[in-house]
């Protein structure tokens, strides 16, 4: 008998290290408890160039999507959210699904050329409670094309700049000072704009003469200064945590 | 029957009950048994020779007359009654009378207490019978006693029924009197200040029986009666709650009504009722009280037609609606959806203020909600009185190592001691996923946090995945979960709501843990518990284990108030049935005119340690405006309250109005305030549960040695009442030779032994 103990022994090992159900198991990238950094695919003009690494790109996709995922790393990194470098998706701006989401990421909104169905998609969506960022648009004529289709999603309220006083900008990080550099040559100084409903509450933010979502693709390169990454990126997470949390 | 039984034993049944049996001429035991042995030898000797011989059934002969000369004996020893009984004319004999409305119900075509009016009109037989024996003392009682004119009987207008305070009345006046004995006339419908225990006692102390007579019909039928109204005392405004309205049945099984809710002159709700087969229906109304003050909502079922008394369908309910400050701590362990649309849903809610401390990162924390910039800026509360500044606590995803072993504590007090609201939300690190096994927690959670065993190897603690809600029947009916008009539309509501996407795993439910909502899923068999609660101390816990309840508010139209209205009801309530640190209440909220009120209070420190030596000064308010001093004294009782009593004098609205004082060190310190309402009525209560109540009648007979009369045999009364063992009687006896059912048996006896001699060849 007690030369068959240590082989008992080691059978019954797994059963004396067990500790119970796990707490929980790793959850797929795209699961909808997680956060999902979703980008909007809208009805857009043209193409134009700006795609990863330099490529002809609908306006919608630039900096996708190395810029999802440089982010979600810091995110997840820096905050306590529940998420991975792998929770991003794509999703039309007419999809019934982005009610999943209640945060959406725009980029190039200049060359947005908005339908009915998104129209009416769109507002359901921020009367419910969604919240959206524009980034990467220029110019008084991209200006005029996006509010131009904003005014026929809310109607009610227009775009105003934001000022730093803003619960937005000191959610997480406190930022003092909007003086951003832009990642390249625009046609003016970069200025941040909010879309509020009558209670005050955020629904859009605009990031205009600016692209914080192309810091955020070529941070982890030598090509834009680390300070200048470094405040695309606290911009991008105090947008989110104002999302997540108004 | 009973007039055959008479006929044979020359006394009524009564008598045998009451008396003492015994034989006039008693003998020592030796002789006894030589006289018995001389008989039994006597009718043997002349049979002795058949014995044997003959037949079996000889032994009939001697048996006979041996049995024949026992009765003789028997007879001879005179065989007796005694019985107690009152000296005739010697002794007071109260006859008290109902005076109150119930006993003006039209049973038939006459009120009930008519029969009582005829037996004690002068010259009445009855009432001659009383007289023969004993010197009469009428009176008729309602909230209060008084003697009965000749010429004013009783007129059935009393408000109240106060037997207990009547038989008080009737022994205080009589002190100095030979009181043989009490006769109550009523239908039992008692609705006095109770106090029976002593009344009862003095009567048996002082040997004084109380015989009383029944009216009215066991059973009203056809009848419906709203028995009972049950609805919180006090709610902040435009929360909603549910009335509980309670049925009772008779002769309309099956059938249709309306109740309806009137609030002053308004009919504010009106909703049909189908009525069960059953004798008891339990009805549910939704309300919503909008502005602030005291509400008094009358409820009333709709008579149907024929109906034996349309007076008990209806009753009052007092609602007081005012501002509380609900401030509400809400923490929560990480950004998330479900912090986002929690928030927002109580946003617009100006009766509640949540504030929040969200932990955005390892010791990065972002506050919402608060009003002052020292609001919980060094973290969670740390003191007690930091925390129990709270009516409620809502615990979002965040691990049990977040707090310190104090603060769970604290946590635990919070709702045992503070009897505040407590609500942990589902998320991958609260409940099990969080480690709140063997904490106090757990203590007070209405689950507990080690999974069954019959747990999937692959189940974890906290699971992703789609799985829909199902209501319980307790939450279709919990005001927190009423998402529309109507048990109907409630349903369907609930069943529109979009799929869950995350829940925790949990063990057992905790044995006082009510399950309001399940989560099942038909594909991979999931169903658990999602929303449970239960009373902890003098507060409520509730488990929602769920974080994505967001969905609700994002895959609804923007117009769907769904989700706001869960999450305000839901902690609505958890404040609502939060305490204050002055608590003071009456055991009901309507009462008769006169009738005594008893009031009851609670004094904590901001701490929420009983004070047992506050100076309270408690004052009711009538509807005047008159104002009455209330004595309170504090009790053990309960963990230590405050008790005492008042009355009101008036009807309508009244207010007990608290202030606690006391002394902290050397310094004057004010505990707080607080109040209460009540309604004070008259009449009303009197047809309420308007049946005769036999068992509670022959228990008080039963009680002080009288006896039960219905109507029907009240005639044997003025006979019965005087043989009473009381310190005024003396012994009757009664002799029993002489009864025919004696002659009968004998004469019996001697034709058996005759026949049997004939049949057995005699001559």
């Amino acid at each position: 008998m007690k030369r068959h103990l240590p082989w008992a022994l080691l059978l019954a090992a797994p059963l004396l290290l067990s500790t119970g159900p796990e707490v929980s198991a790793d959850p797929e990238p795209n699961d909808s408890s997680l956060f999902q950094f979703v980008r909007i695919r809208y009805n857009g003009f043209v193409s134009s160039w700006g795609g990863g690494r330099g490529r002809w790109v609908p306006p919608w996709m630039h900096d996708y999507p190395r810029a999802e995922q440089n982010f979600l790393k810091i995110f997840m990194e820096l905050t306590g959210i529940e998420t991975t470098p792998e929770s991003y998706l794509v999703l039309d701006l007419n999809d019934p699904r982005i009610m999943n989401y209640p945060a959406l990421y725009v980029s190039e909104p200049g060359y947005w050329n908005i339908t009915a169905e998104e129209t009416a998609n769109l507002r359901e969506y921020l009367l419910r409670g969604g919240f959206v960022i524009f980034d990467d648009f220029r110019g008084a004529g991209e200006w005029r094309n996006f509010t131009t289709c904003m005014q026929q999603v809310y109607p009610e309220r227009g775009f105003e700049e934001l000022t730093t006083d803003h619960p937005v900008f000191h959610c997480f990080y406190d930022i003092d000072s909007l003086d951003m550099v832009p990642p390249y040559r625009v046609p003016g100084k970069p200025r941040f704009y909010g879309l509020s409903n009558e209670d005050g509450r955020l629904l859009a933010v605009a990031n205009f003469n600016n692209d914080i979502g192309d810091y955020w693709e070529w941070s982890d390169e030598s090509l834009v200064p680390i300070s200048a990454s470094n405040e695309a990126y606290r911009f991008g997470i105090n947008y989110f945590v104002y999302a997540l949390t108004h | 029957m009973e007039q055959i039984f008479s006929f044979l034993f020359k006394y009524r049944p009564f008598h045998f009950r009451e008396g003492e049996f015994l034989f006039q001429w008693r003998l020592e035991a030796w002789m006894l048994a030589i006289l018995v042995c001389a008989i039994l030898l006597a009718a043997w000797l002349p049979y002795r020779g058949w014995l044997g011989r003959t037949a079996s059934r000889a032994w009939i002969l001697p048996a006979a007359r041996a049995a024949f000369l026992l009765g003789i004996m028997a007879l001879l020893m005179r065989p007796s009654l005694v019985l107690s009984t009152l000296a005739p004319r010697e002794n007071v004999l109260a006859l008290l009378v109902d005076n109150s409305l119930s006993m003006g119900i039209s049973d038939g075509e006459t009120a009930r207490g008519e029969p009582v009016r005829a037996l004690l009109e002068a010259g009445s037989p009855w009432r001659q019978g009383l007289e023969d024996r004993f010197r009469l003392l009428r009176m008729g009682f309602d909230a209060e006693s008084r003697l009965l004119r000749e010429d004013a009987g009783p007129d059935w207008r009393g408000s109240r029924t106060d037997i207990a305070g009547a038989l008080r009345d009737v022994l205080t006046r009589n002190r100095h009197e030979a009181l043989g004995g009490i006769v109550l006339f009523s239908d039992g419908a008692d609705n006095g200040i109770g106090g029976f225990k002593e009344i009862l006692a003095d009567l048996q102390a002082r040997r004084i029986p109380v015989h009383t007579v029944g009216v009215g019909p066991r059973v009203l039928e056809p009848d419906l009666e709203l028995t009972q109204v049950s609805l919180p005392r006090i709610l902040v405004p435009e929360t909603r709650t549910i009335a509980r309205v309670t049925l009772r049945v008779n002769g309309y099984q099956g059938r249709e009504s309306r109740l309806e809710v009137w609030e002053g002159n308004s009919l504010i709700q009106d909703q049909e009722v189908k009525l069960p087969f059953s004798q008891t229906a339990l009805v549910e109304v939704p309300l919503t009280p909008r502005s602030r003050g005291i509400r008094i909502y009358r409820f009333r079922i709709r008579p149907l037609d024929d109906e034996a008394l349309q007076e008990n369908n209806e009753r009052s309910a007092v609602l007081h609606v005012r501002d509380l400050e609900n401030r509400i701590l809400y923490v929560e362990g990480r950004p998330r959806w479900e912090y986002k649309f929690i928030r927002s849903a109580v946003s617009g809610d100006r009766h509640l203020r949540l504030e929040s401390l969200l932990r955005t990162a390892i010791n990065k924390y972002y506050r919402q909600g608060i009003e002052e910039e020292s609001t919980l800026a060094a973290g969670f509360p740390s003191t007690r009185e930091e925390l129990f500044s709270y009516r409620a606590l809502v615990v979002g995803s965040v691990e049990s190592s977040f707090f310190t072993y104090p603060q769970m504590e604290m946590l635990r007090d919070f709702v045992d001691k503070r009897g505040g609201g407590f609500l942990m939300l589902g998320g991958s690190s609260s409940f099990s996923a969080g480690e709140y096994q063997n904490t106090p927690v757990e203590e007070l959670l209405p689950v507990w946090m080690t999974p069954d065993e019959d747990m999937a190897p692959s189940d974890t603690l906290y699971r992703r995945g789609s799985a829909r809600v199902e209501l319980t029947p307790q939450g279709l009916r919990h005001p927190a979960l009423q998402l529309g008009a109507g048990e109907a539309v409630n349903r369907r509501q609930w069943e529109e709501m979009p799929d869950l996407k995350d829940w925790n795993r949990v063990g057992a439910l905790k044995p006082g843990a009510t399950v309001l909502a399940r989560l099942q899923d038909a594909q991979d068999g999931t169903d658990v518990p999602l929303m449970v609660f239960q009373r902890y101390g003098r507060g409520l816990a509730m488990a929602f284990l769920t974080g994505s309840s967001w969905r609700w508010q994002m895959l609804r139209e923007h117009e769907d108030r769904s989700h706001q209205n869960f999450w305000q009801q839901v902690l609505r309530w958890l404040v609502n049935a939060a305490k204050d640190p002055v608590e003071v209440e009456t055991e009901r909220e309507i009462y008769s005119q006169g009738e005594e009120v008893k009031v009851q209070a609670q004094v904590y420190d901001p701490s929420f340690n009983p004070v047992q030596s506050a100076r309270l000064a408690a004052t009711l308010v009538s509807p005047s405006g008159n104002e009455t001093g209330i004595e309170l004294d504090w009790s053990p009782r309960d963990g230590g309250i405050y008790e005492g009593v008042t009355r009101p004098r008036e009807e309508g609205l009244h207010q007990v109005r608290l202030e606690a004082e006391g002394v902290r060190g050397a310094n004057p310190v004010s505990y707080g305030a607080g109040d209460a309402w009540f309604l004070a009525e008259s009449g009303l209560r009197e047809f309420h549960d308007a049946n005769r109540k036999v068992e509670f009648l022959n228990w008080l007979a039963r009680e002080t040695g009288g006896h039960y009369y219905s109507l029907d045999d009240v005639g044997n009364l003025p006979e019965e009442v005087s043989y009473v063992e009381s310190h005024a009687s003396i012994p009757q006896t009664l002799e029993l030779w002489d009864m025919p059912a004696n002659f009968i048996l004998l004469a019996a006896l001697l034709m058996t032994e005759w026949v049997m001699w004939r049949r057995l060849g005699g001559i």
